[in-house]
């Protein structure tokens, strides 16, 4: 892969993040199965699969919250372990502010909990910054339920940004918003992850949001979760024009006759089971 | 800095609407405040005339101005007492009760194996009327405040205990994972996440608790007593000094309206968030 297509290419540079032969049980019934792949510095990765193929689970093993039953998920070399150093920051699908914290608290959460090498006055003055960035600036000191949901999960993307992380964790994140909203803060994603470099693994069940954003996307196959394939983008998005033509509507075909299968032969088995 | 969401947006016309909000009237708008007190009004109107007007026997029957005027005769007398012997039972067996009730509610919701072991207890200790426990508790603990006070603690544990023990069960996972995920340490997921989440819960055991202290201080002495509220209205009673038991029933009524609005002060002030949530419902 040549380096001219700037910081969001793959190169041979040590990964960010490095998952191998990774795999879960959550009591007895296996999740992920033998899952390998790396995630590079700048790079925009999306997981996608069927619902129940583990790819929620996943991004909490890449978090560190929960721990692998097998194998090892290295980040900048160093296991995930739930010690929390500052490489990585959440953004959640139902946002997961905190409903008797103004909006400037929310944002400044991380950094509160993250930064204690820094005042309370720095604290809040990142914390300004970035709910100035999603346009919230006017809103610190509303509580959350004043807000509707897009201007919530801007304040999660904040509170993300925040603490200035090299590795964004999304789970759905826009999954909760209207289409409208939905557009308009995954172009705000986009501006910022261009203009912060951050690199982002980005869990949807939304394949045309896949491919909007990603450089990457892993396929996933449910019961258990195994990556089916891995789909380098970045190399067809250098041609911006050629992609919208005709190189996003293959794509698109061919994930899509994939997920179509993997939803419909899981409502078999299901049927099958009653 | 520019802000990334408003980079494209399209002019828009501004033009002013000729149309205004319809206007409510002052009434109309405090309706909630004014209502209850029309009702009370009222009330104390037709039972007023119906008083003056009908002769009905004064040992069974009374009427506010005769009430007002058996306050006062209270008053003189020993209301200041009673009132400090029940305050002294009611904040005695309400302060026992919360120092009880917190820790352990906290410590069964969080717990699971805590919960299984006391759960039981705790639900039969709270839907039995262990009021039928006073006179046992008067002969342990005498005729004077202490029996009381252990009335009390039995009626108003239990309920701010369940509640407690509920609002740690029922906090918003997604919360502690967050907090968990951004790094919190033990003490800032109680002090961001748990407290927080469980303050409503504990408001709402409060004022349980209060309810069942009232009846706890003034059966209590009903039951055996030298002294207080409760000893009064049923020496009166007993008395046939009507007026004078209503005064003292009066009292009490008093008491249980102030401290309900005091706990809403309390909840609006604990709890800010979600007041305006939960006044829709």
């Amino acid at each position: 892969m040549a380096a001219n297509h700037g910081p969001r290419t793959s190169g041979a540079a040590t990964p960010l993040v490095a998952v191998s032969d990774l795999t879960f049980w959550y009591g007895h019934s296996l999740i992920l199965e033998d899952v390998s792949f790396e995630v590079h510095q700048g790079e925009f990765l999306s997981i996608i699969g069927a619902s129940g193929c583990g790819k929620s689970t996943l991004l909490q093993l890449l978090d560190g919250i929960l721990r692998p039953t097998e194998g090892v998920v290295l980040v900048h070399g160093r296991p995930a372990d739930g010690r929390r150093d500052n490489t990585r920051a959440m953004v959640f699908q139902n946002f997961a502010l905190f409903p008797w914290k103004t909006v400037l608290d929310n944002v400044r959460l991380g950094l509160d909990y993250r930064r204690r090498d820094l005042s309370g006055k720095e604290r809040a003055q990142i914390a300004r910054h970035y709910l100035d960035r999603v346009g919230l600036a006017a809103a610190e000191r509303l509580y959350p339920y004043q807000l509707s949901g897009g201007m919530q999960q801007r304040v999660g993307l904040a509170r993300a940004f925040a603490v200035q992380p090299e590795l964004l964790l999304m789970d759905e994140p826009f999954g909760a918003l209207d289409a409208q909203n939905a557009e308009l803060l995954r172009e705000d994603l986009r501006a910022l992850v261009a203009e912060e470099h951050r690199s982002v693994v980005f869990v949807t069940h939304n394949l045309d949001e896949a491919l909007q954003l990603s450089d990457r996307i892993l396929l996933m196959s449910a019961s258990p979760g195994r990556i089916y394939e891995d789909i380098p983008l970045a190399e067809f998005k250098v041609d911006a024009e050629r992609w919208e033509r005709d190189q996003q509507a293959q794509h698109r075909t061919r994930i899509w006759n994939f997920l179509r299968s993997e939803v419909t032969s899981a409502q078999g088995r299901q049927v099958n089971q009653r | 800095m520019t802000n990334v969401s408003t980079s494209q947006e399209l002019p828009r016309p501004a033009v002013a609407s000729r149309h205004q909000p319809p206007r409510e009237s002052w009434v109309s708008r405090n309706r909630a405040q004014i209502l209850p007190i029309v009702t009370a009004v009222l009330l104390l109107l037709v039972w007023e005339i119906l008083g003056r007007t009908m002769q009905w026997n004064p040992l069974f029957f009374s009427y506010p101005s005769k009430i007002w005027s058996g306050f006062i005769d209270l008053a003189k007398g020993p209301l200041l007492g009673d009132l400090r012997v029940s305050g002294s039972e009611f904040a005695l067996g309400m302060g026992i009760s919360v120092l009880i009730a917190v820790p352990v509610g906290l410590a069964m919701g969080s717990l699971r194996n805590l919960y299984y072991a006391l759960d039981p207890l705790v639900t039969a200790m709270y839907s039995t009327p262990v009021l039928v426990l006073a006179p046992m508790l008067v002969i342990w603990f005498g005729l004077g405040i202490a029996s009381k006070v252990a009335i009390v603690v039995i009626l108003s544990t239990f309920p701010m205990m369940i509640n407690l023990t509920e609002g740690v069960r029922n906090t918003d996972r997604a919360l502690l994972r967050a907090a968990r995920s951004f790094g919190a340490t033990r003490w800032r997921m109680y002090r961001d996440v748990l407290f927080p989440a469980v303050v409503p819960f504990f408001v709402t055991g409060l004022r349980l608790a209060i309810g069942r202290a009232m009846i706890g201080v003034v059966v209590g002495e009903y039951i055996a007593s030298t002294s207080g509220i409760g000893y009064q209205i049923n020496s009166d009673a007993e008395l046939f000094a009507t007026s004078r038991y209503l005064a003292g029933v009066a009292v009490i009524l008093v008491f249980s309206i102030a401290t309900m609005e005091v706990l809403k002060v309390l909840e609006r002030r604990l709890a800010p968030w979600g007041h305006a949530s939960r006044a829709q419902e």
